[in-house]
């Protein structure tokens, strides 16, 4: 075998496909074959909303959306306790990464003591007074 | 790059799931970093015999695209000024593909742990399913609906906020 292979070996420059046995049998795979792990990291990728209406698909797909490890939601319109309590949890769950994208939004104060934040990222939030430095990313981008 | 010392070998043999041999340059090798675990395992023994990995779960057509993008990635391993040309390259990459030859081409950067390629093909999946209903990406992937009315009203009252 070794002998073999080194011919090939001194033949060949880079990669080559050596079509020497059976040709490769065409299976038809789709989404539904992937691991849990995978379609976590792709319900992960998306808006949660949308994650979460991909409950319906099947069974299977029933609790994917809950296993995700990116968070993305818009409030509209909600009171200061609501937002506020919505970032509390976000906060008691081991959040590394923060970003909001807001004109006029008041930085709650769980964020500042949240002890496994790594980047919070304020953008167009011009003005806050930060209570801790536990952060080790701020990035404040103002949009005058 | 590791260090490599005179008695390293330059390239290695992979075996795909269908018995076809590939012989890859370790540099490109490295790019996945169950290769890469093998090639370290063999070379710390001392081995001076060409390296043979099979892997069991990539066939060869499948096993040619991640070796594909692993040979690109490589060239510009040393380099981050060309970035934006390698994401380019990237993306004409995955366009290619239908779903299919996708999902395969994840499960095998899964399986070689190639994670750029897997990060890459699972944004390329969540960009194309985004758009998507529900009732589409059923249709799409072959998904059995294995819910009854009820079960699926139900769910759909639990997430209503998702729905609306």
């Amino acid at each position: 075998m070794t002998k073999a292979l080194n011919s090939i070996n001194s033949n060949l420059k880079g990669y080559k496909l050596e079509p020497l046995l059976l040709p490769s049998k065409q299976t038809v795979v789709n989404i539904d074959s992937l691991s849990e792990a995978i379609l976590i990291s792709i319900l992960s990728l998306l808006p949660t909303k949308v994650a979460s209406r991909l409950s319906v698909i099947s069974k299977r797909w029933r609790h994917l959306w809950t296993g995700v490890t990116a968070v993305e939601l818009k409030l509209e319109q909600l009171l200061y306790c609501i937002i506020k309590s919505c970032f509390k949890l976000v906060c008691n769950h081991k959040v590394e990464e923060i970003q909001v994208t807001s004109a006029s939004f008041i930085v709650p104060r769980c964020i500042f003591q949240c002890e496994t934040l790594v980047n919070l990222d304020l953008n167009r939030r011009k003005s806050f007074r930060p209570h801790s430095n536990a952060n080790k990313i701020m990035s404040i981008a103002g949009n005058s | 790059m590791a260090s490599s010392s005179s008695s390293s070998l330059s390239r290695v043999v992979v075996k795909s799931s269908d018995n076809n041999l590939f012989v890859v340059n370790k540099k490109v090798a490295s790019q996945s970093q169950l290769l890469k675990q093998c090639i370290d395992n063999m070379e710390e023994k001392g081995t001076n015999d060409v390296i043979l990995i099979p892997l069991s779960n990539v066939t060869s057509n499948i096993l040619t695209l991640v070796l594909e993008y692993c040979e690109k990635h490589a060239d510009f391993a040393d380099d981050d000024n060309n970035n934006q040309e390698l994401k380019q390259w990237d993306h004409e990459f995955l366009k290619k593909f239908d779903y299919a030859t996708l999902n395969s081409l994840t499960m095998a950067a899964d399986y070689m742990v190639t994670k750029s390629l897997l990060n890459l093909c699972c944004q390329f999946i969540a960009d194309s399913i985004k758009d998507l209903t529900v009732q589409q990406i059923r249709q799409i992937f072959d998904i059995k609906n294995d819910f009854t009315p009820q079960e699926e009203a139900d769910i759909k009252n639990e997430n209503a906020w998702a729905f609306r």
